[in-house]
């Protein structure tokens, strides 16, 4: 995969927000989120930045700063950020926060919101694209189902994968995934750009 | 002890010694594992997208289990902490109860919210017993030293899973005792291999995977044991590609941990697949030699 340019500069780097950047709106919108409910509870203490194994390599990538961003309402630079696909999920932000804001299901909140708006990483659409094809996250090779009965393992169960298209479809997954306007960390030209 | 065995997609895609083996130690231990037809990824990687459809994916597993009227057992961190978290909110969430209800019904499902879903780890602990395990070990692998990492997901986040200790990895630390095996300390036990975000920063992955395996061999353990498959892709499968990144060299072998009881229980190496580990166990496959 094409490594993505340093996304390190930001708007409130240096304690600057442009207002002209600001949707008033973005935070209620998270607050009706799973996951982002508790967002306004974060006085940047940082537990979450020194527990996150990721911002101990990536200096751009803070949790603390993704939430404080969300709170200003800067959607559209963090949409832009390759920062909100970052998380590890190991959660260890979620257990160490003193006010019990939870920055790993934030930012998954956001991602969420992004998504809604046709904003997708390419890692995440390829995984959802075969979650929807085959039922599976990783597809299991002919081969290794075939290896299964010489080494002793029973035969794989199926997928019913046409009652998880029929969910995926029914939430809408399907159609946000044939329609992503703009697919972060892809080389490929986009649809719709 | 009979479950609906959830073996997740990881697992017969990339790592089918972690089902072999756990189907070899359930049956020395009496653990019956019935197939789960049907059942699909439990949603994980949704979640981040859009958490209306990892939760239909979720409870359609769940359904799955409860119209066999048995608990899960799965072999999948990933798994455990996603469906404990999609079974805990439906149940506790009237809202998202209904809108989920509403696409299952549309698939002809239902979910009445009787499914417990487990870890193996759980079951070992809380329904076989360390006593038992104890008992079943006929090889003790003494001398052996390790260094436990369980796998995030395995107590975090523990809002929702109630197992263990989320800063600490004491609900190996028994287990690895059982089989005879010394546990050796190391810096961050705790911290995450990196794997999550391979495929968005492959460096920054590689990094995370590198510092903990740096910190590991610096603990002077023989092995690694854990109950993750994504760990174990990323300091097994993957140990030469961080070593080359990163200009080190760490040789350090990654069991499963029924990978390891198997042995202890006088499994053969192929009855737990141990040919699929890159970096050989040999310091283990010797001392069983030489009893």
């Amino acid at each position: 995969m094409a490594s993505a340019s340093p996304e390190s500069e930001n708007t409130i780097k240096g304690g600057k927000v442009n207002l002209n950047q600001v949707d008033r709106n973005f935070v209620k919108e998270l607050e009706k989120t799973p996951g982002g409910e508790d967002l306004r509870l974060c006085y940047q203490c940082g537990v979450c930045i020194s527990s996150c194994p990721v911002s101990r390599f990536l200096s751009g990538y803070k949790p603390a700063q993704i939430v404080r961003m969300a709170v200003y309402g800067l959607k559209d630079e963090l949409f832009a950020s390759k920062n909100i696909w970052l998380c590890s999920t190991c959660y260890a932000c979620l257990e160490r926060c003193p006010e019990g804001v939870k920055p790993a299901d934030i930012i998954r909140a956001i991602a969420n919101l992004a998504f809604r708006e046709g904003i997708i990483h390419i890692a995440f659409k390829e995984a959802a694209t075969t979650i929807l094809n085959t039922g599976r996250m990783f597809e299991v090779p002919e081969i290794r189902k075939k290896k299964r009965e010489k080494v002793g393992l029973p035969k794989l169960p199926e997928v019913d994968v046409e009652e998880v298209k029929k969910l995926l479809k029914s939430t809408g997954l399907e159609e946000r995934l044939s329609n992503a306007r703009k697919v972060l960390g892809s080389s490929e030209p986009k649809k719709g750009e | 002890m009979k479950y609906a065995f959830f073996p997740g997609c990881l697992s017969p895609s990339r790592i089918p010694s972690y089902e072999l083996a756990t189907r070899r130690v359930a049956e020395k231990l009496g653990i019956e594992l019935v197939d789960l037809e049907g059942a699909n990824c439990c949603g994980y990687y949704l979640m981040a997208i859009d958490h209306l459809s990892a939760m239909a994916l979720g409870v359609r597993d769940l359904s799955l289990a409860e119209s066999l009227g048995l608990n899960i057992l799965t072999i999948c961190t990933g798994c455990f902490s996603t469906l404990t978290e999609v079974n805990n909110i439906y149940k506790e969430n009237e809202e998202e109860r209904k809108q989920v209800s509403r696409l299952l019904k549309e698939i002809g499902r239902e979910y009445k919210g009787n499914v417990e879903v487990k870890h193996l780890a759980k079951v070992l602990l809380e329904d076989v017993g360390l006593e038992k395990i104890k008992e079943s070990v006929t090889h003790p692998l003494e001398g052996l030293k390790v260094a436990i990492h369980p796998g995030c997901h395995l107590v975090r986040p523990s809002e929702h899973l109630h197992f263990g200790n989320p800063e600490d990895p004491d609900v190996l630390r028994d287990l690895v005792r059982a089989t005879g095996a010394e546990v050796v300390e190391y810096p961050d036990e705790m911290a995450c291999c990196g794997f999550v975000i391979f495929g968005v920063d492959r460096e920054a992955s590689l990094r995370i995977a590198g510092e903990k395996l740096r910190s590991i061999k610096s603990s002077e353990a023989d092995i690694i044991v854990t109950f993750c498959g994504f760990c174990t892709l990323m300091f097994d499968r993957n140990q030469p590609i961080v070593e080359r990144f990163l200009g080190e060299k760490y040789g350090i072998p990654v069991l499963l941990y029924p990978q390891l009881l198997g042995l202890a229980m006088g499994l053969k190496p192929e009855e737990v697949g141990i040919d699929e580990n890159r970096v050989k166990p040999k310091v283990v496959l010797e001392m069983l030699k030489e009893e």
